[in-house]
């Protein structure tokens, strides 16, 4: 899979990338904020899009609601990374349109796996 | 002093009457008595004055007798004519004399008492008497013929003569009994009245004893009593008198001390009274806050202006914070929580607001909330970068770690672990100490709540040689599903972390009156007593040691317990040291909720039935509308799915019965192409996402994943017209919700809003402008599109008060159905972005 990895955390994204570049053989991309994830949405059509809820320029949400808006990126499954594991929260999400919610911290170990499972679920 | 008992004092004034009738009695028998004594004395007295006359005539004959006998003996020695003269005339008059005398005697004697013995004694005494007597006045008269006779010689004489002197003596000893007789009569008699005049002295006295001592005593003793009531009921009066004095001083100074606002208001929403504190938070002081009504001093509360509002509005008041916008007089506003209740006030029912200025308290709640997020935050993500370094280097992912290596990354990895299992667990624990947690309350099968839990731990104990055995129960409980499978995942690992290898943890469930009890039962190592109290504390473990060897916070079962008491239930263990523990979870029990279904398509309808089934519906499947249309009147369900393309002509029916049901418990009604849903909000969803068969409904389906949910909530009491309009937006791929009344609309709306109000003008309960109104006061509904579709012309000043967001004005009779549609569409584009039809399906719909 093409997977595209936004958040502000270098650290992060480098943990999430190793994990799912070594356990899963998926094909990376990083974006540090909203912005230059819609741009490399567009640009590289990944197949699902991990996005971090509190980021600086733009923000998960609104970053989502820029993605649906545009028919080029409307279509791809977008699973939020939060730090707020609330159930209402995580009804919030899927009700703007994402697929589901994973919380941080993540176990890089499992998050192949609890990506394509969030994937077939939808 | 010792107080008579009030029934004591009762019971003496109830014979009060009893004492006065037995006194008048008394008072009635006494002066009987003494009238008759008087009556009786003053006639025995009179007869006893009478005895004089009788004695002196008694005497006189006597004396006259002795006379006539003296002139018969003087008439003896043959007299001269002289003396022959003077003899007759002594002897007439001494005749006339005794004559007379005997008649008056012989009254008297008959004028004693006649029936005593006495009397008859007396009688006869006279009877004698009047023998001697009529022989000696026969002498007497012959005497005196013969004395006129001067031929009449001595011997001639001596017979009349002889007849006298031979009776005197007879007649002067029956005198004497006669005398003697009747003084004794006379005695008698004054004996006689002697003794009744005793008699009727006892008995006036007796009843004068009769008088004190049963009447007068009591009556005295009643009085007493009262008296000593009355004078101790007295002393009372003054001390409570007293106490209440001081209470009242002591609750005026109170209440006029506390920090919340206290205000009364009457029945019609005026302010009677009010303390100190209320006067400075509304800055009304000086008794200037007297005679306001809430709509005065809440921005939020204008409808509230008015008595009839008033008591409208007041009793969904009661008994719950409310939280308003305070409005002082400066014209400032501040947040305020208000308490209201009802009191009964000695002018009749009152309401009392509890108010408090709630500024600083949002401020503290604020704070909070960004404090535990920023600490969520801020810590995860540092620990995010931590915990997924170690995880791949200990996996061996990014290669082979030196042996002492791994075994310090293992170690760290296991504390990273439990640092963040840690901060989760304080975090929950915060949020469900402020009751900041929401728990999403409903029906859930126990079954499942406790297969999942079993399931999430099944590897844990596989790991450890365990097994966990699941009871079968079909209890449903009142809970929040997530919740529960956490305390349950808990209290599991719990069991399997003391329990031995090869045994099994046990997990079963049963009713227990209104509540639900799950178990979890281990044979492990069992808990101490002196630990049983403390185990549900924060940090504490029954070994300190326990922590380090088998992981976990200490805060789980303090979780577990406020998790419980937030259900409303509660969590206890049974444990023996050596033989093992039993944690046992008690929540509300919960009835079953009903849902029917009238299906014609057999997939769908097992879709149906699992579905419901899952979320703990007991359910009822109809063979045909006319058993569905008998449920939905005779046993409304709570959720209904009711096909009305299986029989066409019955469609009608079953919409006038899903309208009944409607109307009686206010349960949303929705269209799906051809199905009516009857269901809360959430459920109808779910449900409509089960609808992909061909037609209208998976159009809306499609629909809905395309552009999310933008539906339309149909205000319209005409039902028929309500299912023609809803199929007709079902054919553009609209979904529609229907309510038939603004009651329901406003509780519709309260659940979720909808994409676009249709709204009718005229409804049973209230119009239109009435839920305009309401509308407009809330921030979200006033921007909402509307579109007026009603029967009649609207003017221009009708169109002001009725528009919130964009707003349309179409009457039914003048448009066509093409332009009803046109409009929906549009006012729907402007309320959101339209999503290209390519987007992906975003998972509303997830069971």
């Amino acid at each position: 899979m093409r997977i595209l990895i936004v958040d502000d955390e270098p650290d992060i994204r480098r943990i999430a990338g190793l994990a799912l570049r070594k356990l899963g053989g998926h094909e990376l991309f990083e974006a540090e904020n909203g912005m230059e994830a819609l741009e490399l949405a567009a640009k590289h059509r990944p197949d699902v899009i991990l996005l971090d809820v509190m980021m600086p320029l733009m923000d998960g949400p609104t970053t989502l609601a820029a993605l649906k808006r545009n028919a080029a990126t409307s279509a791809i499954p977008v699973i939020f990374l939060t730090a707020k594991a609330i159930a209402s929260e995580v009804e919030r999400f899927t009700r703007l349109g994402a697929v589901t919610a994973l919380t941080k911290p993540f176990d890089p170990m499992t998050l192949d796996r609890d990506i394509k499972a969030a994937l077939a679920r939808a | 002093m010792e107080m008579p008992k009030p029934d004591a004092v009762d019971a003496g004034v109830r014979r009060l009457p009893r004492l006065d009738r037995m006194h008048s009695i008394g008072i009635a028998v006494l002066a009987v008595l003494v009238v008759t004594s008087q009556i009786l004395l003053q006639a025995g007295l009179a007869r006893e004055v009478d005895d004089g006359p009788f004695i002196n005539l008694a005497g006189r004959q006597r004396m006259l007798s002795q006379r006539i006998a003296k002139v018969a003996v003087m008439s003896r020695q043959g007299p001269d004519s002289f003396t022959r003269s003077r003899l007759r005339g002594e002897l007439a008059i001494a005749l006339a004399d005794w004559t007379r005398a005997a008649q008056i005697l012989n009254e008297s004697a008959e004028g004693l008492a006649r029936n005593t013995s006495v009397a008859r004694t007396l009688a006869a005494d006279l009877k004698s008497l009047e023998f001697a007597q009529s022989a000696m006045v026969g002498g007497t008269e012959e005497l005196l013929k013969l004395l006129s006779d001067p031929d009449a010689d001595a011997t001639v004489l001596e017979g009349p003569v002889r007849q006298i002197l031979l009776n005197e003596p007879t007649f002067l000893a029956n005198m004497e009994i006669v005398v003697r007789d009747f003084e004794r009569a006379a005695s008698e008699h004054v004996q006689g009245v002697r003794t009744l005049s005793v008699v009727l002295c006892i008995a006036i006295l007796l009843m004068l004893i009769y008088q004190g001592t049963l009447v007068f005593r009591p009556a005295f003793r009643v009085i007493r009593d009262q008296f000593t009531a009355l004078k101790s009921e007295l002393a009372h009066r003054v001390e409570m008198e007293g106490a209440l004095r001081k209470s009242e001083e002591w609750s005026t100074s109170l209440i006029g001390q506390l920090q919340s606002g206290i205000a009364v208001f009457d029945k019609n929403g005026y302010i009677t009274a009010a303390n100190t504190a209320c006067e400075r938070m509304f800055g009304l002081e000086g008794g200037n806050i007297l005679g306001k009504t809430p709509a005065d001093l809440f921005t939020d509360a204008r409808s509230m202006g008015d008595p009839k509002s008033f008591k409208d509005v007041v009793p969904t008041m009661l008994s719950r914070v409310s939280e308003r916008t305070g409005h002082r007089a400066d014209g400032t506003v501040f947040p305020c929580d208000v308490w209201i209740y009802e009191a009964q006030l000695p002018g009749g029912t009152s309401y009392v607001a509890d108010m408090r200025d709630s500024t600083e308290r949002r401020e503290v709640e604020r704070l909070k909330k960004e404090f535990v997020s920023t600490v969520s935050h801020e810590l995860r993500t540092p620990l995010t970068s931590i915990r997924g370094s170690l995880s791949l280097l200990a996996a061996g992912v990014l290669g082979d770690l030196p042996g002492d290596a791994k075994e310090v990354v293992d170690i760290a990895e296991r504390n990273v672990v439990r640092l963040i299992t840690l901060i989760n667990d304080i975090l929950d624990l915060e949020k469900l100490d402020s009751g900041k947690l929401d728990m999403q309350f409903a029906p859930v099968g126990v079954q499942a709540l406790m297969e999942r839990a079993s399931e999430a731990l099944r590897g844990f104990a596989h790991q450890e040689g365990l097994s966990i055995a699941v009871a079968p129960t079909d209890a449903v409980a009142n809970a929040d599903d997530d919740r529960i499978v956490q305390v349950l995942v808990n209290l599991l690992s719990n069991a399997i972390k003391f329990s031995p290898g090869g045994s099994t943890v046990a997990v079963e469930a049963s009713i227990v009156e209104d509540e639900v009890e799950i178990r979890v039962i281990d044979k492990g190592r069992g808990i101490p007593k002196e630990s049983l109290e403390l185990i549900f504390e924060r940090f504490r473990q029954v070994d300190s040691s326990d922590a380090r060897r088998k992981g976990g916070t200490g805060l789980g079962l303090a979780i577990s317990k406020a998790i419980m008491t937030q259900h409303g239930g509660s969590i206890r263990v049974m444990s023996e040291v050596g033989l093992g523990s039993t944690f046992a979870i008690r929540m509300p029990r919960a009835v079953k909720p009903l849902g029917l279904l009238f299906e014609g398509d057999e997939a769908l309808r097992q879709r149906f039935e699992t579905s419901l089934e899952q979320k703990g519906y007991d359910i009822a499947v109809a063979a045909n509308p006319e058993e569905a249309v008998h449920h939905l009147r005779k046993t409304p369900p709570d959720v209904a799915v009711l096909d009305l393309a299986a029989d066409p002509g019955a469609a009608a029916s079953l919409l006038e019965a899903a309208h009944f049901v409607q109307s009686i418990h206010g349960t949303p009604l929705f269209f799906v192409g051809e199905h009516i849903l009857l269901a809360p909000d959430a459920s109808s969803r779910d449900l409509a996402g089960l609808i992909s068969g061909p037609g209208a409904g998976q159009r809306i389906v499609t629909a809905v994943r395309e552009h999310g949910l933008l539906d339309v909530l149909l205000v319209e009491d005409d039902v028929t017209f309500a299912q023609v309009t809803a199929l007709r937006l079902a054919q553009q791929g609209i979904f529609t919700r229907i309510a038939n009344s603004a009651g329901v609309a406003a509780t519709m709306m309260r659940d979720r809003l909808p994409a676009l109000l249709v709204l009718d003008i005229g409804l049973p309960d209230a119009d239109g402008f009435e839920l305009v109104t309401r509308l407009r006061r809330d921030d979200r509904a006033k921007r909402l599109p509307l579109l007026v579709y009603s029967g009649r012309d609207i003017d221009a000043d009708e169109r002001d008060r009725l528009t919130l967001g964009p707003t349309r004005f179409l009457t039914k009779s003048r448009v066509s159905e093409d332009e009803f549609t046109e409009a929906v569409e549009e006012l729907l584009g402007k309320a959101a972005t339209k999503i290209p039809a390519n987007a992906a399906p975003p998972n509303m719909f997830k069971a």
